[in-house]
């Protein structure tokens, strides 16, 4: 059971986090999700037996929400590129510079999302972006290395 | 605009679109949290327990009479359902308790799906005097146009592409499968053990047949673990109908413990793969374990006919009798992909020859397996 002392301790990490998880959520499922993925991930670890073993936190709730943004939203973000597309008028032609950031993004797997947000928006090493999506420095330059191949064809 | 301009600008953009936070979700947390039930009025209790003596016995009663009332139907005794002890772990679920948008399979358009991460396949090295397989991870970009690959998870994707004839490979690459096409992960969770964290696998009951003999179970349960553990956590449960197992494969292999990418090294080849060899941004690194003697090895790059056009020497971190590391990043210019392969052996201290030898192809797409499904 959770002592109102703990839901304080919780509600306090949340409120000093869940900001800046909602942009890492951004970058990983895009802005329409972000929130549930956010919020999921938070009772995810709030509810883990691990929760108040756990050291750094920050670190755990990252990883929490790359995890949860891997396990249920990954089809999500192109689905609702498609919903936007099925939605507008017709002869309107859809030329928001954010919707092909989007459109970009959604080629991308999660994995590359990652670690190219990590990198390029939070300036963390490949080493450090690894820690907090829990894989090799190897396997960060890796997805960084595809994204990089990706991106270039469809934003060059 | 270059790369990295590029992407910031593009990481500036998105975060721009990011909402505010959600709200702590407390009033989620204190509902899955409620104290205990308030405890029964005792006085209800009793009335609650007099009427149903009096539901109950008045009919009996009247029936041991023979005048059934009339409406009094039979009564039927069904047994509940046996419940499943779950084993004793602490399994972290997902509750998507505030998710609003509809779920995938309420979409009625396939939607394209993207993976990306190392899968672990073998080779059986050349000129080999143990015939052990050698792990060799490729990296596997798998894009699913139909939908077809479901629930929505990489595991599951790399299961199936594990399960698969791997078209996309060529047939001289060498490289095989051990996991046979009809296993499956149900699902794939966290558990805590003590002070132990670890996967838990579920897997069907195809993965209690094996592969077929000691050597191919060992090599597709290698597959397995070296595949999962690629991420966070190092061992990994196996589980069916979520017990554990308490015998695998042809020779009844206990795997009621987690195992780790150390449980069954000895029945690998001297020298084996743990990163696929793709061109990352050091070049094209090769890197893995290796026990030889003296913990040297060389790598030699191939050109197209066969050829070699580079070769260097390797130490790894221990050898003679341990497991020790090896790492070397290759010029890209080396490498023609598509076409170009990496080398690894040792020299034979008899006569000079090539042994343990590992050849790896590069894929055409900077040493990515790139598979479309659906």
């Amino acid at each position: 059971m959770i002592t109102a002392t703990g839901v304080m301790d919780n509600e306090e990490i949340y409120r000093a986090y869940s900001t800046e998880l909602t942009r890492y959520a951004t970058g990983l499922v895009g802005p329409f999700d972000a929130q549930d993925v956010v919020t999921d991930a938070c009772l995810r670890a709030f509810e883990s037996k691990t929760w108040s073993e756990v050291v750094d936190r920050r670190a755990y709730l990252y990883r929490t929400v790359f995890s949860v943004a891997n396990d249920h939203h990954r089809r999500t973000l192109s689905r609702r590129l498609r919903e936007i597309k099925v939605a507008e008028p017709e002869g309107f032609e859809v030329s928001s510079p954010d919707l092909d950031v989007l459109r970009a993004v959604s080629r991308l797997s999660v994995q590359q999302r990652s670690a190219v947000y990590l990198t390029y928006w939070e300036d963390l090493t490949p080493d450090a972006a690894g820690d907090r999506m829990g894989i090799s420095e190897g396997s960060v330059k890796r997805h960084l290395a595809r994204a990089r191949k990706r991106l270039g064809e469809l934003l060059s | 605009m270059n790369d990295e301009k590029r992407f910031r600008d593009m990481m500036r953009r998105l975060v721009a679109m990011s909402p505010e936070a959600p709200d702590f979700p407390e009033e989620t947390i204190m509902a899955k949290h409620t104290p205990s039930k308030p405890r029964p009025n005792p006085v209800l209790m009793f009335a609650a327990g007099a009427a149903l003596v009096a539901a109950v016995m008045i009919p009996v009663f009247l029936i041991s009479r023979g005048d059934a009332p009339v409406g009094v139907g039979t009564t039927t005794t069904t047994t509940a359902p046996s419940t499943t002890t779950a084993p004793d772990t602490a399994t972290t679920t997902t509750q998507a308790t505030t998710t609003t948008v509809p779920d995938n399979t309420s979409s009625t358009q396939p939607v394209e799906s993207v993976w990306s991460r190392p899968v672990f396949l073998y080779q059986t090295p050349a000129n080999s005097f143990l015939g052990n397989p050698a792990l060799v991870p490729v990296w596997l970009e798998l894009t699913d146009t139909g939908g077809t690959l479901s629930p929505d998870d990489e595991f599951t994707a790399a299961l199936a592409v594990l399960g698969t004839e791997l078209p996309e490979l060529p047939a001289s690459s060498g490289l095989a499968n051990a996991v046979p096409a009809e296993v499956q992960i149900i699902s794939l969770t966290t558990a805590t053990q003590g002070a132990d964290q670890s996967w838990v696998a579920d897997m069907n009951e195809a993965f209690l047949a094996g592969a077929g003999g000691l050597l191919a179970d060992v090599t597709m349960l290698n597959q397995l673990i070296y595949t999962i553990t690629d991420n966070t956590l190092g061992s990994v449960l196996f589980t069916v109908n979520g017990q554990p197992v308490e015998a695998f494969g042809s020779e009844g292999i206990v795997l009621t413990d987690p195992v780790d990418r150390e449980t069954f090294i000895e029945h690998l080849a001297p020298i084996f793969l743990t990163t696929p060899v793709i061109d990352g941004e050091d070049g094209y690194t090769v890197a893995g374990k290796a026990n030889v003697f003296e913990a040297s090895l060389s790598v030699q790059v191939l050109d197209g006919s066969g050829g070699v056009v580079h070769e260097e020497h390797l130490m790894a971190s221990c050898g003679s009798g341990c497991w020790g590391e090896f790492s070397v990043d290759l010029d890209p210019g080396l490498i023609t992909p598509g076409e170009s392969s990496v080398r690894l052996f040792t020299y034979s201290a008899e006569d000079g020859s090539m042994t343990n030898v590992l050849t790896v192809p590069i894929p055409a797409d900077s040493g990515v397996w790139e598979i479309t499904v659906g």
